[in-house]
């Protein structure tokens, strides 16, 4: 069963985490980033709770820790689906078709870009260049990049996930 | 046409190129040990210096200058004063893809090139920042730290050289604004990326306000090379304003797109046209963007030029990080640059009004153009805004996006001003060329 945020902060594993990456630079604000990218990876989001919790190890603020997590683009506040599908739009994945495939997936899942499946499987998004120009278009799905893309790739893709 | 180097991009296509076993197989930590058992540090600084290795970023600043810029022990110093390298792994640009590649075959010519740069500079430890969308490429990069702290090559007294460094990696969070100097030593203190004002320069103030010193991943990769090499041998390569090999990038409407590893002597065309084996659908050229989305666009006739600094300057553009972009007659250039601006207007951090403002400005306008709603004047209005974000802003952001923004209205005046007089888009009937 997947976390919720009081699971997650009841259990002792993530404040160890939290603690061995504070002592992990030579200051423990550079840990925040990774503090933050552990939440969004355990829940799929980083509920208020979570910062506050992050903000009281590494000595700060949870108002300057909601600066941060609204500043990048990587975290989330609002719960994502289990599966987050990235399709780069930025110019030279456009000149390879990415168009087609953002609209193949938007038409297979039923999603406007942004947007969740009900299930809460599946968080669709159009995102800026993945560095992978070469391989346009390019898709990640959680931590994983495809490239060359097709519609009947995504296809692929998406049911090994199931 | 000239032949690709193999002497960045070796390891590419080899069996188990990240491990250190392979590199040091190699050669690899070689020129690391002359440097620490058989150089001084300033003898290596001056190697580097004499290389006139060009940062390989985007911006071009030479690298052993910005290294010598780093304070050092004076007379009655008990130490040195404290230092820090960064590495700028925070690949973003649109059309550039280049460190990707260094990252996930070769990890150790990189962290090679960051040890030799700590002994020139005598400084405590490097910050890696990698983009948060490479989450490969930072397992990657942290397997190889940790190999190298167990040969010794890290840590405490490396080698017996008296040298204590460490190498620490950090993953950014999909923030393109991450990739200037000063915004990732920002976020490196656990901050929202906004860039600092300059002066003071990060050689003065730099991550948590102590000296630092930050370069590219492509840049680093090169100093093992020229200190086992020399100087001499580095300058031989490619044209004298860009010596050493170069990464060049290319995407978009070509036949092969991918990394290849050229003197700056190469042309554009040749890159175009022989190694990446022309254009995608046997299709006329039209434009090309030659170094990463934020140099300004060439036209099909433009590209007999060398890619150093001189010979795109000659046609009014610049290197910058080497991604090359290229588009067919199948392009429509106000729908390519709605692209560009959608990005920087997304990208701006905020902070500056010209910049903040400006971005938006360009995407509405360029927009409404493309949407077939364009009035008369409305690319003077674009070369006039993009007028007042250049140079008006704390970082280079706005510029970059300014650059693109005047190019386009520039070189494709004609196909501006018919979307705005026939009020449709005229390539939309026919599709774009696509890859899949």
């Amino acid at each position: 069963m997947s976390p919720t945020p009081a699971s997650l902060l009841a259990g002792e594993e993530f404040a160890r985490k939290v603690e061995a990456l504070a002592a992990k630079y030579p200051e423990p604000r550079t840990a925040l980033l990774a503090c933050l990218h552990l939440c969004q990876d355990e829940l799929h989001h980083v509920p208020p709770e979570c910062q506050a919790f992050i903000a009281g190890k590494l000595g700060m603020t949870p108002a300057h820790v909601r600066g941060v997590v609204t500043f990048y683009e990587m975290y989330s506040e609002k719960p994502l689906g289990k599966h987050l599908l990235q399709v780069c739009k930025t110019l030279p994945c456009l000149l390879a078709g990415s168009e087609l495939l953002l609209e193949h997936l938007e038409r297979k899942l039923g999603l406007k870009p942004g947007n969740t499946t009900k299930d809460g499987r599946f968080t669709l998004v159009a995102v800026e260049c993945l560095a992978c120009c070469d391989g346009g278009p390019a898709l990640m799905v959680n931590d994983v990049l495809y490239k060359n893309v097709s519609p009947e790739r995504a296809d692929e893709i998406i049911k090994e996930l199931e | 046409m000239a032949e690709t180097l193999k002497i960045l991009t070796r390891a590419v296509g080899v069996q188990n190129s990240t491990a250190i076993d392979t590199y040091m197989h190699g050669g690899g930590y070689e020129a690391m040990m002359t440097a620490l058992h058989k150089m001084s540090p300033d003898q290596v600084l001056g190697e580097v210096k004499a290389s006139n290795l060009k940062g390989r970023g985007g911006a071009g600043f030479p690298a052993g200058l910005k290294w010598s810029f780093l304070p050092k022990k004076r007379e009655g110093d008990k130490q040195e004063p404290r230092k820090f390298l960064v590495c700028n792994a925070d690949e973003s640009e649109p059309g550039t893809f280049k460190d990707r590649l260094l990252i996930e075959n070769d990890p150790h010519q990189i962290l090679e090139g960051i040890v030799i740069a700590g002994w020139a500079t005598q400084a405590v430890g490097c910050f890696f920042y990698i983009r948060g969308e490479m989450p490969q490429g930072a397992k990657i990069f942290q397997r190889a730290v940790d190999q190298a702290y167990s040969r010794g090559f890290l840590g405490k007294n490396i080698l017996g050289s008296g040298l204590d460094f460490d190498v620490w990696v950090c993953r950014g969070a999909g923030a393109y604004i991450c990739g200037e100097e000063t915004a990732l030593m920002e976020s490196l203190e656990g901050k929202r990326g906004q860039p600092r004002i300059k002066p003071p320069f990060p050689a003065g103030y730099g991550v948590y306000g102590v000296p630092s010193n930050i370069n590219n991943v492509e840049t680093y990769a090169n100093v093992p090379h020229i200190i086992k090499n020399g100087a001499e041998w580095f300058k031989a390569i490619g044209a004298p304003s860009l010596p050493g090999p170069r990464l060049y990038g290319i995407s978009g409407h070509v036949n092969r797109p991918g990394v290849y590893e050229l003197p700056s002597s190469t042309t554009l065309r040749e890159l175009i046209y022989g190694h990446a084996g022309g254009i995608l659908g046997g299709r006329a050229l039209k434009a090309v963007i030659p170094g990463g989305s934020s140099t300004p666009v060439l036209r099909a006739g433009q590209i007999d030029v060398t890619m150093d600094v001189d010979g795109l300057k000659s046609v009014g553009t610049m290197p910058g990080s080497g991604g090359v972009i290229v588009m067919n007659e199948t392009v429509c250039m106000v729908r390519a640059l709605h692209n560009l601006m959608e990005f920087y207007a997304h990208e701006s951090c905020g902070q500056c009004t010209p910049c903040r403002e400006g971005t938006h400005w360009l995407e509405l306008l360029v927009g409404r153009i493309e949407a077939g709603e364009g009035r008369p004047g409305d690319t003077e209005r674009i070369a006039e805004i993009a007028g007042n974000i250049m140079g008006r802003t704390i970082c280079p952001l706005g510029d970059a996006a300014a650059m693109p923004a005047e190019s386009f209205v520039r070189q494709f005046k004609d196909e501006f001003e018919t979307h705005i007089k026939e009020k449709r888009c005229p390539l939309k009937a026919a599709p774009m060329t696509s890859r899949i």
